[in-house]
């Protein structure tokens, strides 16, 4: 009833996805209502998401942690987020709506880019460290990584690079990634073989 | 004023990231919070207007006012599944979770193995015979081109661009098969351009990251000095 059952209905549903995917009568006739039904399950996994994230910042505020005050951030930002943006859905010509924009254009928008344009300070400053050409692969690695980051802004006699890049980018780049793409997709279809079958059950989580 | 107000806040809320490349600060903690919150409420908002909307309120509703009796049930029951998540708070009865899991593992599960095959492998294989125009990668005939025009360019990006890749695609294969033995004649030959292409790619790859976490920097800055500089010249030369 604990372990077993939810074993048998991942079989059933597997089985029912498999179907659906080789036989155009079925897909004609039963794809919306399942996809519908799946996605009015899978939508509750974002309140227990979101209710996660409640209760670790409550559980901050309510033992007066030190830095309570940015849980207090973050619980206004969600609610005010959320709530302006569904009302300005709702109200397509109101304020709410401008808002709702102006929300997403100057905070979100801005904090986003920002958030991963310091990255490059530190996978500079990380690849300082790390790249060091103390073989001769270390090095085939330093060059490639150099000549497509002149690459991408080469002009004028620097042109070179950018052939260079294009070339990087379209052979040695695309072998490898492919290669690897295909290893991925063996491991996938295997792991979802092992997931429907019951020998991988790790998603149910510990317990009985 | 009003928009100049907003541009101020993305202003400030720039910089206070960029501070943390001094040290940890309040600001910066400020801004990651706001951060956090404004993503999970847009989330929030995707969810519902995107997902819980069209795929479950509407086909609800639709089934209701059609007299589809047996939709509006099988929709109403895939609600009451997904209550089955909340039981996650219960230590005792946490385990009927796993019932709408199960579901949602298995039925995406199964309807991915396909498109996994076509897509990842498949795909990937077919890719690597032809060429998106339908001519063998294994073309003598561009081999024969670059004869009658030798340049540099015909080299390499016409006459050895199909046989390299074809033999990346294989070397890179065989090394992350592990069903060999390291003294195989195969796997010891294919390991060191294996290596060569594995590295050449991931410094292709990192160098293409880190440019375009410099441009996402020159837009930030390009936001500063060519956007939000000019209106606040403006606004203090009067």
């Amino acid at each position: 009833m604990k372990r077993q059952l939810p074993v048998i209905i991942t079989f059933i549903f597997a089985v029912i996805g498999i179907l659906l995917q080789i036989s155009p009568i079925m897909q004609d006739r039963f794809i919306d209502p399942i996809n519908s039904w799946i996605a009015s399950i899978s939508s509750f996994a974002v309140i227990i998401g979101l209710a996660s994230l409640v209760r670790h910042h409550a559980t901050k505020i309510r033992r007066k942690h030190k830095d309570q005050f940015f849980s207090f951030v973050t619980f206004t930002a969600l609610v005010v987020m959320a709530t302006v943006s569904i009302a300005g859905y709702y109200n397509p010509n109101s304020l709410w709506k401008d808002f709702a924009d102006n929300l997403y254009r100057h905070i979100m928008v801005p904090l986003n880019a920002t958030m991963f344009a310091l990255l490059a300070f530190y996978i500079s400053s990380a690849a300082y460290r790390a790249f060091r050409a103390r073989t001769w692969l270390a090095g085939t690695l330093l060059v490639s990584g150099f000549i497509v980051m002149l690459g991408r802004v080469a002009f004028g006699p620097l042109m070179i690079f950018g052939e260079v890049t294009n070339w990087l980018m379209l052979i040695p780049n695309t072998a490898a990634m492919r290669g690897i793409m295909i290893g991925v997709g063996l491991g996938m279809v295997a792991t979802a073989i092992k997931i429907m079958l019951g020998i991988e059950r790790s998603y149910l989580g510990g317990g009985e | 004023m009003g928009m100049f107000i907003w541009m101020t806040i993305a202003l400030f809320l720039t910089l206070a990231v960029f501070s943390f490349l001094f040290r940890d600060n309040v600001v910066y903690k400020f801004a990651e919070h706001l951060f956090v919150g404004v993503s999970v409420g847009y989330t929030i908002f995707v969810s519902y207007t995107n997902l819980f909307l069209p795929r479950v309120w509407n086909p609800f509703r639709r089934a209701l006012g059609d007299g589809d009796v047996l939709l509006a049930i099988w929709l109403g029951l895939g609600i009451i599944v997904g209550f089955l998540y909340f039981s996650r708070f219960s230590q005792n009865w946490s385990w009927v979770s796993r019932y709408p899991i199960s579901i949602t593992v298995g039925y995406l599960t199964g309807y991915s193995i396909i498109p996994s095959l076509k897509a990842r492998i498949l795909s990937q294989l077919h890719g690597t015979v032809v060429d998106p125009a339908g001519d063998s990668l294994l073309n003598a005939e561009k081999i024969g081109t670059f004869f009658k025009h030798p340049t540099l360019h015909n080299f390499f990006f016409e006459a050895m661009a199909g046989p390299l890749l074809v033999f990346g695609v294989f070397v890179v294969i065989v090394y992350f098969f592990f069903s060999l033995k390291n003294n195989n004649p195969v796997v010891r030959f294919s390991r060191n351009p294996a290596l060569v292409y594995l590295m050449v790619a991931f410094g292709a790859s990192f160098g293409y990251t880190f440019m375009g976490r410099i441009s996402l920097f020159i837009g930030r800055m390009n936001f500063i000095f060519h956007e939000w500089w000019p209106i606040f010249k403006n606004m203090v030369s009067g």
